[in-house]
């Protein structure tokens, strides 16, 4: 099985603009802003939480490692669980084939995604196409499910940013059409843009990279 | 455009199209260029075009010419003016301190916009006509930057009758062919004519381009009255030193076409080639021509001395100048004594006359004055271009009272042919239309002026007597007869009033006179009025070979004005043998 279609969970949750999905493997969900598929529903992950089914009373020991504690009381995978929210951004057009091969329309689908069918993360080629126009921005822009929304844009438009090679061409488009649809929020496209800078321009201490303009050494 | 793993801001993206563009990978400045589209419109105030975020706003110029295609009528107008705004006031309260080309450009392109105004002066009519514009463009039609096609749909292309005087200033010199800028010559010489502009800003040059494109047209006889000697033979141009020369209009027309006079014999004995020289009678000079020279006499209107003037006028008859001249002390006395008139006036007015009874080219009998002005006269009514040169005669005093005195018998000329014409139009041929040029026009037609030059400002094509006037205070000029002068060419002024006086009767001035402010101090002018669809901003053709044969190309002389012509050459070869037996004398 193509390892980008494996489903991470099942929806527990389900409504027009949001579902919610309760991940296979504890402690497993999607990074903040990637792109899930439920049915022919595309959500963006907009939060995740693990909780226990009752009290939680299992404490690991100081010596031990982070994960001892789950060595020390193996019942721990059953009593607790993941979950992950997803904010819907678009839908695929069905009548159009079938869902890998739909064409993405940026609104709500005609029906919420099922209860427990299967959610799987977009892979990168998906998340290329789906974010191609920049229109994928305004049902998350307007969304008022979550307190922070502008988060989950962020990390999203970074994903895509990476997912494309570091287009920067293709990230000052999506930048201006913040810019065009947040006009009147001066401060909070301001607050955006910063963010988008710094997750996006490139570290040269970090790169590891030999300049080019110093040359490789040859042995 | 490689990305190589570098920061490529948006700026540069839009260089390197820029450049791209230049070296011919873009759109060709012949072709229309998509400016932007029409958000809010005024019959007043013009259009306003929010521009197309892929045009940059320095690329655009003032002035430049803008097309407008509106639904139903198409719109032709120029750049008045610019404005940055943005789309958030927070924006321009707190802009971006940050260094990320990120969120400069981001919010350069999303929060801020460039507009310009439009001035639109005309539309097409149903038959594709250019006319002035009645109305205003719909909500968001498209605006462009003129081509080569819409430059050709205004201001024609050069034929018998329309002459290339430039191109538009927005083009690069090399792509100028491309889109001339042609002035209607016929209309150009119905009515009186301006070339304004402060020193140095061309305008002789300009004044000889314009001649040159009449005399090739054959649309008008030309007097000129060349005050430097400088419009005949080659004059060098600025800056003086680089060996730089234009060509006179003798050199480029030949004497055939181009007559030399001259108010200096004794230049013109040492040079020759004059066809003739220009003597003045004392007796030819009225009460009238002395108050045309009241501001270079020092003799103010009611003054005692013009009173004096008058009376002496009235007294001593047509030879009054030369009588009081010649007055001696005890003569003078007498004279007083019989006339009441005070003493003291009458000698400032005798040294004031003394001046120009003094001038070399005024003489004191009928007689003396020879074929000159006669022969310059028939050459004018043959069809033959006159300059008349000045020679060492260039005071202010000298060139008014000839141009004055020569002007009057002319237009009296003309008078009588077109009323020869109105009485016989069957058996005599209209007046040839003739333009005057004169230099330093505000000292003839300053405010409240009656000299012959106001008169034929102000009758306009009546006789097909007008006026190109050369000056660089219109302001000077009297508001009445600017508002006559049909056709204005600017350069660079100054002086608010003077660009307050250039706009005088015209439509839309106050819009056209900030553009008028941001012309470069050469080859650069306005041209509006009447010659011209549309005002233009543009720059002047170079008097250079190129254009020197296109003088000789184009539309051949007209057979019967070559048969003038030379019919002419043999009056003035006449002339010219009484003249040297004058000189033998």
């Amino acid at each position: 099985m193509d390892e980008s279609r494996r489903p991470l969970g099942e929806v527990i949750a389900t409504s027009y603009s949001s579902f919610t999905v309760e991940s296979y493997t504890l402690n497993s969900t999607p990074p903040l802003g990637s792109l899930v598929v439920a049915q022919n529903v595309i959500g963006v992950v907009c939060s995740a939480h693990t909780e226990g089914l009752g009290p939680i009373s299992a404490r690991g020991s100081l010596e031990g490692d982070d994960e001892s504690v789950y060595e020390m009381y193996p019942d721990l995978q059953r009593t607790l669980r993941s979950q992950f929210g997803a904010l819907v951004v678009g839908c695929y057009d069905e009548s159009a084939g079938s869902v890998s091969e739909g064409r993405a329309v940026y609104t709500f689908p005609e029906c919420p995604p099922r209860i427990h069918y299967k959610c799987r993360q977009a892979g990168d080629a998906e998340l290329v196409l789906f974010t191609q126009r920049p229109d994928y921005l305004r049902l998350l822009l307007f969304s008022n499910e979550v307190p922070n929304v502008d988060q989950v844009l962020i990390h999203l438009i970074v994903r895509a940013y990476r997912a494309r090679g570091n287009d920067h061409a293709w990230l000052s488009s999506t930048a201006e059409y913040l810019g065009r649809q947040l006009k009147g929020q001066y401060d909070r496209l301001l607050a955006v843009l910063k963010t988008l800078d710094a997750l996006t321009t490139p570290r040269l201490e970090h790169t590891g990279e030999i300049s080019e303009a110093v040359g490789k050494v040859r042995l | 455009m490689e990305n190589n793993g570098k920061e490529i801001s948006l700026v540069s993206q839009l260089i390197w199209r820029i450049e791209s563009e230049r070296n011919g990978n873009g759109r060709s400045p012949a072709e229309r260029a998509p400016l932007g589209q029409v958000t809010a419109a005024d019959t007043e105030r013009g259009v306003t075009v929010h521009l197309r975020r892929e045009q940059p706003v320095e690329l655009l110029r003032q002035g430049q010419f803008v097309v407008v295609e509106g639904r139903h009528v198409r719109f032709f107008g120029t750049i008045g003016s610019f404005r940055l705004a943005t789309t958030d006031p927070a924006v321009g309260m707190d802009p971006p301190d940050s260094a990320s080309p990120l969120v400069r450009d981001t919010l350069s392109r999303s929060t801020t916009y460039a507009e310009c105004n439009v001035r639109m002066a005309l539309e097409l009519s149903p038959e594709g006509m250019p006319r002035p514009a009645r109305t205003i463009p719909g909500p968001f039609s498209q605006a462009f930057v003129a081509g080569q096609a819409d430059y050709r749909t205004v201001f024609g292309t050069e034929d018998r009758h329309h002459f290339v005087i430039g191109s538009p200033r927005e083009l690069d010199e090399d792509m100028a062919a491309q889109a001339p800028i042609c002035i209607d010559l016929r209309k150009f010489v119905e009515r009186s004519n301006g070339i304004f502009g402060r020193t140095g800003t061309g305008k002789s040059i300009l004044a000889r381009l314009l001649l040159c494109g009449m005399i090739k047209s054959d649309a008008s006889v030309n007097l000129i009255f060349d005050m430097h000697s400088e419009y005949a033979t080659e004059k060098e141009l600025e800056p003086r030193g680089q060996g730089r020369y234009a060509k006179g209009l003798r050199d480029l027309f030949g004497k055939n076409r181009v007559a030399l006079y001259t108010m200096d014999e004794e230049e013109s004995r040492k040079h020759g080639g004059v066809d003739g020289a220009i003597r003045i009678a004392l007796s030819d000079i009225t009460i009238d021509d002395i108050e045309a020279l009241g501001s270079e006499l020092k003799m103010s209107e009611g003054s005692a001395m013009l009173i004096t003037a008058r009376q002496a006028w009235r007294k001593l008859g047509r030879n009054w100048i030369e009588r009081l001249v010649e007055m001696d002390a005890i003569r003078l006395e007498e004279y007083c004594t019989q006339t009441g008139a005070n003493t003291g006036s009458v000698e400032a007015l005798k040294r004031r006359l003394e001046t120009i009874a003094d001038f070399p080219f005024v003489v004191s009998s009928k007689e003396a004055v020879g074929g000159g002005i006669n022969g310059l006269i028939n050459d004018l009514k043959g069809g033959r271009h006159v300059i008349l040169m000045f020679g060492q005669h260039r005071s202010t005093l000298a060139y008014m009272l000839v141009a004055n005195i020569l002007t009057k018998r002319i237009h009296d000329e003309w008078v009588k042919w077109s009323e020869r014409h109105e009485q016989d139009r069957e058996g005599q041929e209209p007046p040839r239309p003739l333009v005057i040029t004169i230099e330093e026009a505000h000292k003839f037609l300053g405010r409240g002026s009656a000299t012959i030059f106001g008169t034929i400002a102000r009758e306009m094509r009546k006789y097909l007597v007008t006026l190109m006037i050369i000056d660089q205070r219109p302001s000077g000029i009297d508001d009445e007869v600017m508002s006559q002068i049909g056709t204005r060419v600017t350069a660079l002024l100054n002086d608010d009033k003077d660009i307050d006086a250039v706009f005088t009767g015209i439509r839309g001035g106050s819009q056209l006179k900030a553009l008028l402010t941001t012309l470069d101090s050469k080859q650069e002018v306005m041209l509006m009025g009447h010659a011209v669809p549309m005002e233009v901003v543009l720059r002047v053709r170079s008097f250079d070979n190129d254009f020197y044969r296109s003088l000789t190309t184009g539309p051949a002389t007209p057979t019967k004005l070559a048969r003038n012509i030379e019919e002419n050459i043999v009056k003035s070869e006449k002339a010219k043998t009484s003249l040297e037996s004058l000189f033998d004398e």
